[in-house]
Order: structure tokens, then C-alpha cells, then sequence
């Protein structure tokens, strides 16, 4: 199941050619590696949540 | 004298040779071992061999061709660790006296692999994250926790560049400048291409004994004082663990060794990525963690400096870094430095040394696999 309302920090990011990776720490603690949306500057302790964006399910900015 | 020795090494210059073959690899590194132990293939009871990528039985068919076949050979895969793996199931035969004399060795064949290495989740490695990509998050939670700099990142590998031009098995010859790393092509960000090892072909060997055959024949064994192996622990359920898989794995050796970091007089540790070094040299106690960066910058880690000399082979980053033999060739640098045979390269009267290799791959583990030895030359009896 896909909670589409967890939310979290960034913990460590990468861009790899394109594609925007970070480290999340979500809100109640598990630690995973997800692709994100990164219309706008994303640095290491921002807040960021889950939701669709096109016909993805990404992370993106939590603003 | 410890239980276990090292009486010899060896290992091919690690370079693109893909056309010679795994077998003529570990041929070379082998016959150069048994030469530097002053014994024969006749007298190698057991071999451990590791690869990381190598289809089934590389051992029996790397092997068969230098005498050895017969014999009991074991395939070891642990990642970049499974060269220093397999010499510390070597270790583990001797010591259960399954042998007298062992053999380990490392083989891989990279540079035939087009883009990046395979990683264990196709998931993850769809995602981008491949193996430059799992050293660049880390680089880029350094920087942000501790201050790592950039030019502290590419200072890595002016250093370690500059030390594989004294050695002619290393896959780079050449010095580079902090602006030519930190121009190169960014593969991961803050990973610059000048900060990533590269895809070598080789191999590397060790002759082991135990103490009791060691002292029978003579010679200029080092005495293995310390080892260990850990696997890492499943950072995105449990989180961050206090301690990592490199500090546990360091932890226990330097227990077993009764030896602390300022004791150490020349290390080789991991730096697949530049951010390993760093990451590495905390782990192993060169400096408070977090200060890894700045431990480099102060030259501290370089010929002459303060500390242990990191890295004299030039490391992953200017060696060459083919996985199975990696672990190999980091402890023959080490027995060369101790036996005082390093020419250049070499740190004055190298007594002990550590060498720490990790295996990298699996996304939800802090590490796949760490290996940590503590090497000693005996003082004169």
C-alpha cells in the first residue's frame, strides 16, 4: 500500500545524469531512496511529501 | 607472532587487459606470490578465490593451470569485498587446522562492462542510483552534517594520484590538479569522473600460513594480529545505525590486535569514490569523525605526515579498483610497505598497518560487506 500522504526531510541527495535522487527521512522515521521532483532547488533538510505529479507517484517539495 | 602470517604476494598491474583472461591474470599474481613466499604450488593446501562478478567456479578454472587443481579451491563473493573475504576464510582454515599453507586470490574482469557497474536492485539502479550515486548521497550528507568541502573531496584524489605515479601496477600514472578533478565531468553530484575509480582487469594473491609453519621456515612472514568481518545493517528500517558496518568491522579487529589508530603507520582503505577515503579514515580512528576532510587537507595522511600514510598504492581511486581482487591487493601493498619493499612509495619503518575494504551494492544496507586486518612485522626474536 502507498501511503499518499507521508511527508519528510531530505537526508542526503544526488543527481545522477537527470534524474534528481534523494535519501528521505519520513515523519515517522524509516529512511528510503526515491526519485524527486525538483522544479525548484532542493537541498539537504528539506521538507518534502508524496503525491502525484503527471502519472507518477513522486516526492516534490512540501511547500 | 599471531596465529596466521602472510609469507608472500602478488598481484598484476591493474590496468584494461580483458583479453588476457581471468586465468592468465590470476596466473601472474599467483606464480608472483609463491616466488615472494620462496614456496611452490606443491605446497599450497587449500585456495580461496575471490570474484565479485565471476560466473560459477572461478576458482577451479583460474586455478587448474598453476598446479592447484586437486587441491580443495573455495569461490568466495562478497562484493569489493570478496578478495578480502577469501583471505579471511583462509585464515579461518588455518586456524581450524584444516591446513598448514593456504592460498587466497582475487580476480575480476571490469573493463569489458559498458556504463555503470550492476547493482543488486534493478529498482534502485532504474532510479539512478548506482554505485557513484550510493557514494554521492553520502558525500552530500558529509558535507551538509560536518562541512566537507568540495575541494577537500577532489583533494583525494590529487593525493592519491600523485602517489600511484610511484607505483607501476597502478591504473593511473599521472599527477592530477585539484582543478582538473574538480573540472572533470560530474557523474554524481559533488562526484566529479576524476573522483571515481576506474573499471580495471586484474588480480592479486597472498600465500598464508599458520604461526607454527611460519616459524619452520624462516623467512619474512607478517603476522596477521587483527581481522574482522561485518555485513551492514538495514538502514531504511532501523535507521542510521550508531555504529557502521566499517566501525564495527574496525572495532573488532583493533580489539583483537590491541593496537589503537595512532599506533598505525600506513593504511589502504576504500576509496572507490573519493568520499571514501574520508569516510574511512573516521571509521578507522585517523581523526574524530566528521574531521575527515580536514584530516586530508592537513597533509596529515600524506608522505611525511602526522599520521598513517593512507593510501601509498594510490588507492581504488588511482590503482584501479577490479572488485574481487581489490581487498587482495591493498594487504600486499601493506606487506610490501612492512617488509620495506615499497621503494618510493615507501612509509620508513612501517611496523604496523591496516587495511579496510568494503563491499558496496545493496541499497538497504548501510555496506554489503566491511573487512578490517591489522598487519604487523614481527619484531626480531
Amino acid at each position: 500500500m502507498v501511503d499518499l500522504g507521508c511527508r519528510g526531510l531530505i537526508e542526503s541527495r544526488t543527481r545522477v545524469g537527470e534524474q534528481l535522487v534523494c535519501e528521505i527521512r519520513l515523519i515517522d522515521g524509516p529512511l528510503l531512496v526515491a526519485a524527486v521532483e525538483d522544479s525548484k532547488p532542493l537541498t539537504v533538510g528539506t521538507a518534502v511529501r508524496f503525491e502525484p505529479l503527471d502519472d507518477e507517484l513522486r516526492f516534490c517539495a512540501d511547500v | 607472532m599471531s596465529e596466521v602470517a602472510i609469507l608472500g604476494v602478488g598481484m598484476t598491474r591493474f590496468t584494461r587487459q580483458a583479453a588476457r583472461g581471468a586465468a592468465a591474470l590470476v596466473g601472474e599474481a599467483v606464480r608472483e606470490a609463491l616466488d615472494h613466499a620462496g614456496l611452490r604450488a606443491a605446497d599450497i593446501q587449500a585456495s580461496f578465490c575471490g570474484s565479485a562478478l565471476a560466473t560459477a567456479g572461478a576458482g577451479q578454472q583460474t586455478l587448474k593451470n598453476v598446479g592447484l587443481a586437486g587441491r580443495p579451491i573455495i569461490n568466495v563473493e562478497n562484493a569489493c569485498a570478496s578478495g578480502s573475504t577469501a583471505v579471511l576464510e583462509a585464515c579461518a582454515w588455518l586456524r581450524a587446522g584444516l591446513c598448514e599453507v593456504a592460498l587466497a586470490v582475487g580476480v575480476e574482469i571490469l573493463s569489458d562492462i559498458r556504463g555503470p557497474l550492476p547493482t543488486t536492485d534493478d529498482w534502485y539502479f532504474q532510479t539512478g542510483l548506482n554505485l557513484p550515486g550510493w557514494y554521492a548521497l553520502k558525500a552530500s550528507r558529509h558535507m551538509h552534517e560536518y562541512g566537507v568541502t568540495r575541494a577537500q573531496l577532489a583533494a583525494v584524489a590529487v593525493k592519491n594520484r600523485r602517489l600511484a605515479a610511484e607505483n607501476s601496477r597502478a591504473y593511473f600514472q599521472a599527477p592530477v590538479t585539484l582543478d582538473e578533478v574538480l573540472q572533470s565531468r560530474m557523474i554524481a553530484d559533488p562526484l566529479t569522473l576524476l573522483q571515481c575509480c576506474p573499471k580495471a582487469d586484474g588480480a592479486a594473491a597472498a600465500v598464508l600460513a599458520t604461526a607454527a609453519f611460519a616459524r619452520r621456515r624462516g623467512g619474512r612472514p607478517i603476522a596477521i594480529r587483527g581481522m574482522a568481518l561485518t555485513s551492514g545493517t538495514a538502514v531504511f528500517v532501523a535507521g542510521q545505525p550508531s555504529e557502521s558496518a566499517g566501525q564495527r568491522a574496525v572495532l573488532a579487529a583493533y580489539g583483537q590486535a590491541d593496537v589503537e589508530p595512532q599506533d598505525l603507520d600506513v593504511v589502504e582503505c576504500h576509496d572507490a569514490f573519493s568520499i571514501g577515503e574520508i569516510l574511512y579514515t573516521e571509521a578507522l580512528g585517523l581523526c574524530a569523525p566528521g574531521r575527515g576532510g580536514e584530516l586530508l587537507a592537513s597533509g596529515a595522511t600524506s608522505p611525511g605526515g602526522r599520521a598513517a600514510l593512507v593510501n601509498p598504492s594510490g588507492g581504488l581511486l588511482a590503482k584501479g579498483h577490479p572488485l574481487g581482487a581489490t581487498g587482495i591487493a591493498q594487504l600486499a601493498e601493506l606487506v610490501w610497505q612492512l617488509r620495506g619493499e615499497s621503494a618510493a612509495r615507501q612509509r620508513p619503518q612501517a611496523r604496523l598497518a591496516a587495511a579496510l575494504t568494503m563491499g558496496a551494492g545493496e541499497f538497504e544496507l548501510d555496506a554489503n560487506a566491511c573487512t578490517v586486518f591489522v598487519l604487523e612485522q614481527p619484531h626480531p626474536t
